[in-house]
């Protein structure tokens, strides 16, 4: 691609400067190598030809901006540049999610993925995938790029990408508590939709070394000279909305608090996840060490699997068999513990369980499928998790839905299931799953091992016997 | 030997439903070591008074739980320097639901029960334990103490009422 020529020219327009300063650098070892389709100008198709995708990232920032697009074959290489604000030029059709602006879209995330692994995106572009009354409010992106390997660039593969979007919808429940009183941003709240873009059969890079076209076909306001990219015209943003005011930017926005393990498949993962985070395993072995103190502890958490993350700490008042626990904000978990103490419970208590319940009702659950709530003791260590939230919708209306039926079933909680301070790790371990599943409580408990090193789920069999309970 | 089998296998039917939930859907389970607690209890100090009136009621259990249960169901009246601070008597006696009771208790042992007790001025429920002094059962210890848990939001801390006084039955 450098050869005497194109430093002498360089040397004359300085397109390496210009190039750098509009979309920073680019990533070779991240490139993605496919196959070219016929649709060339002008030309013969070739079997051989390839076109390579080199991403740009701009020095301060962690996304790809910008893609150079090299177009490979025998005799011939040219090249030319995508922007990410391009898609605003391209055709999109609100009542269709497929379009050439929403798959250009997706290409600039499936760069992104391949870069920095960001599989998340929040749609700040409204008319982004949007489908008729339903806005996206983010996509996912769910199986990994087919890149051929990220440093091996010499092996033409497809680019397709598996995309989940996910739109505003109506309340999943009448009378859902965070519905209310409007439909808020919970996951509950969210429609998922996936879609399978790939956009190969549309590869067009240009001719000639200029006027490339991004995926999804279209000319796509230009593709530069062929030496730099192309300059973002500006002006107004008439083609999107009112959400993006620089027209300069792309649509959407990689959410960085967040990544894959926000949407696992199952609740194991997160509890996994949780185990390979910097900050949760310390929670754990810093509550285990003080469990000699007269009060609990706890740790509240936000956005765990972030470089973000965030806690806070409470403790209780000394002699009382309990904690404060009240962010301010939607949070994503808690740790806390049950001191030693003659009445400490080896499990979670009824009022542990029911402030689950609690938060779940006031919408102080940041994301359901992620939130956990943790007990560490002197010899167990518990994860609880709501894994069935119509189910744990339905049980709360039926059990905790006053202020007698909280009581009768506190001494379900404890008198029908035998859970005291008496009782054996292992038979309160058993009474209290037991609990749960024996009123479809919609709730995943997991067991800690003596380490706090792993958390596994557990259920009690038919058999009466608590057994491991893999998520599959 | 037939019968030393038969006598193991019903020890080890019952050591297996340890942990289990103890009552059978659709059945109705009696307490009769709940009735020496049933009835009128007093306690006075100077000018103070506490008065529990305590009933047994079968309580239900929804589905898919389906049983029924005999529990402790109370109300309770507090003066405190001939002043009426808590008092939820007026009730006394109605059926657990819509009754207005303050007082939610389950056996613990033949002499104990363990339960709620609500402090209404402070609008919280606190754990509550209930002893018999001796086997004439004239007398009860009344302990009310913080339930264990992560606390509901606006929890007030400490006790309107004694929390450690003997109550002599009526």
């Amino acid at each position: 691609m450098w050869n005497t020529n194109r430093g002498k020219k360089n040397d004359q327009e300085h397109f390496v400067e210009k190039t750098v300063n509009q979309v920073g650098f680019p990533y070779w070892s991240k490139a993605i190598k496919k196959a070219a389709k016929s649709r060339t100008h002008g030309r013969a198709a070739s079997d051989s030809a390839i076109v390579v995708y080199v991403p740009f990232v701009r020095d301060s920032q962690n996304f790809v901006n910008a893609s150079m697009v090299i177009h490979i074959e025998p005799g011939d290489t040219t090249f030319s540049y995508l922007c990410d604000w391009q898609y605003s030029q391209l055709a999109n059709n609100t009542t269709v999610i497929n379009d050439t602006a929403e798959n250009f879209a997706i290409f600039f995330m499936a760069l992104d993925k391949n870069v920095f692994g960001h599989e998340k995106f929040a749609i700040i572009d409204s008319n982004l995938f949007k489908n008729g009354s339903h806005r996206a409010y983010y996509v996912t992106l769910s199986d990994p790029v087919n890149a051929g390997g990220k440093n091996n660039i010499l092996t033409p593969v497809e680019v397709c990408q598996n995309g989940t979007i996910y739109w505003f919808e109506s309340c999943p429940y009448e009378g859902y508590p965070q519905c209310t009183p409007t439909c808020d941003h919970c996951i509950l709240c969210l429609t998922p939709h996936s879609y399978s873009y790939c956009w190969d059969e549309y590869i067009d890079d240009g001719s000639g070394g200029g006027g490339g076209s991004p995926p999804g076909g279209g000319d796509g306001g230009g593709g530069g000279n062929g030496s730099t990219p192309p300059e973002c015209p500006g002006g107004g943003v008439a083609a999107r909305t009112e959400n993006v005011t620089d027209p300069c930017t792309p649509g959407w926005n990689p959410d960085i608090e967040t990544t894959s393990s926000d949407f696992p498949d199952n609740p194991c993962k997160v509890v996994d996840s949780l185990m390979t985070t910097n900050n949760f395993p310390l929670y754990c072995s810093t509550l285990r060490d003080s469990l000699n103190l007269n009060y609990e502890k706890a740790f509240m958490f936000w956005d765990p699997f972030s470089a973000n993350t965030t806690f806070e700490e409470a403790n209780g008042v000394p002699g009382t068999l309990g904690v404060d626990v009240e962010p301010s904000i939607p949070f994503d978990g808690v740790v806390h513990t049950h001191y030693n103490d003659s009445l400490r419970l080896s499990v979670f208590s009824f009022d542990d369980f029911f402030k689950l319940y609690d938060w779940f009702r006031n919408g102080k659950i940041k994301s359901v499928k992620t939130f956990t709530l943790s007990v560490i003791t002197d010899s167990t260590a518990y994860v609880m998790m709501i894994t069935d939230s119509t189910a744990f919708v339905n049980f709360g209306n039926k059990y905790l839905n006053s202020k007698e039926n909280i009581r009768i079933f506190k001494s379900f909680f404890y008198d029908g299931n035998n859970i005291n301070e008496n009782k054996s790790v292992a038979e309160n371990e058993k009474a209290f799953v037991s609990a749960l599943q024996s009123t479809n409580a919609g709730v995943s408990v997991f067991r800690g091992n003596n380490t706090l090193t792993q958390f596994g789920r557990i259920k009690v069999n038919i058999n009466n016997q608590v057994r491991p309970f893999p998520c599959n | 030997m037939r019968k030393i089998f038969l006598i193991i296998m019903m020890v080890h039917s019952l050591i297996k439903t340890e942990g289990q939930a103890l009552y059978p859907s659709g059945s109705f389970n009696s307490k009769p070591e709940l009735d020496k607690f049933v009835g009128t209890w007093k306690w006075v100090s100077g000018n103070d008074t506490v008065i529990l009136a305590l009933y047994k009621q079968a309580i239900y259990y929804a589905p898919p739980l389906n049983y029924h249960v005999e529990n402790i169901v109370g109300w309770h009246r507090y003066v405190k320097n001939g002043v009426l601070v808590e008092n939820s008597s007026q009730y006394s006696g109605q059926s657990y639901i819509g009754g207005h009771s303050t007082i939610l208790a389950w056996a613990k042992s033949a002499t104990k029960i363990y339960g709620v007790f609500e402090d209404i001025t402070k609008n919280k429920d606190c754990d509550l334990y209930l002893t018999m002094v001796d086997n004439t059962y004239t007398q009860m210890n009344l302990k009310i103490g913080e339930s264990r848990g992560i606390r509901p939001t606006g929890f007030q801390y400490g006790f309107t009422l004694p929390t450690s006084i003997v109550l002599t039955k009526q």
